[in-house]
């Protein structure tokens, strides 16, 4: 429901130019797909019923380097690395720009803030936001008038 | 019934392999003194299912990204690289999703210091 990038995954880079990605142009796609993935990383915003989970792929980048605030029901992630360049080393590539991003979601449903944890494995951010208990579906009774 | 039943998981094998994505992660390549270390941005790969391969002078990085919800990644990419590095010497690391492959010189290819001596 709340995909973003996986949407557009699927109407510009599957099968119909699959062929095309084979060839010279293909090379071009491949390129401006890289670096459109250091600005605009594949995310997700999913309703699990008790929890909103955020997932987005930020490879290279330690949970130091990132801020998350919730703010008026709007998640907002920053995310900024400085020179990532070890030392002693000089560089004949650099694809692996700094990442330097923010992106703001506009949550469905009133979030607890004190009950939000954020992790990050293997290059994956992963936010967990408790939904508020107003927001949670009560049952009403019935009664006969 | 047989012959049915194989041509549907043929189909659906056919599928799934349409759904995967190819990408080419974006890496760094950098040099020192002693050897060249590789960095390529590959987010959320078992480890075990990396393959580093280097094959008379082309170095192959592959790996499957599975994040849940999200559509599984190829990453694959292939490099020339210089002639005479050892394969054995060849060295692996993975973390924060970023692979690091280290690849050191050869002895023959590494800058020496000449002594130089008083005549």
């Amino acid at each position: 429901m709340f995909t973003l990038w996986t949407d557009l995954d699927r109407a510009f880079f599957r099968d119909p130019l699959r062929a095309l990605r084979t060839s010279e142009m293909g090379q071009l796609f491949d390129e401006f797909e890289q670096k459109l993935r250091r600005t605009h990383p594949r995310m997700k915003l999913e309703d699990l019923g008790e929890e909103l989970r955020f997932t987005m792929e930020l490879p290279g980048v330690a949970l130091e380097d990132i801020d998350a605030t919730v703010h008026n029901d709007v998640l907002t992630v920053r995310a900024q690395t400085k020179d990532r360049l070890p030392e002693g080393y000089r560089a004949h590539l650099s694809e692996r720009e700094n990442v330097n991003l923010q992106h703001s979601i506009s949550l469905p449903v009133p979030v607890d803030p004190e009950k939000t944890t954020a992790v990050c494995k293997d290059g994956v951010l992963s936010i967990r936001l408790a939904t508020a208990p107003e927001s949670k579906p009560r049952q009403i009774a019935v009664t006969a008038g | 019934m047989s012959a049915e039943l194989k041509t549907n998981e043929g189909s659906q094998i056919a599928e799934n392999e349409a759904q995967l994505v190819t990408q080419r992660p974006s890496v760094d390549i950098l040099e020192n003194e002693t050897e060249f270390l590789l960095l390529a941005d590959m987010p959320a790969i078992d480890a075990k299912q990396l393959v580093v391969r280097l094959e008379k002078e082309t170095l192959t990085l592959s790996g499957r990204s599975n994040i849940e919800g999200f559509a599984p990644v190829e990453y694959k990419r292939s490099f020339r690289v210089m002639k005479g590095l050892e394969p054995e010497s060849v060295s692996a690391e993975y973390k924060q999703g970023v692979l690091a492959v280290h690849l050191p010189k050869p002895a023959s290819s590494r800058p020496r210091r000449i002594q130089v001596q008083a005549g």
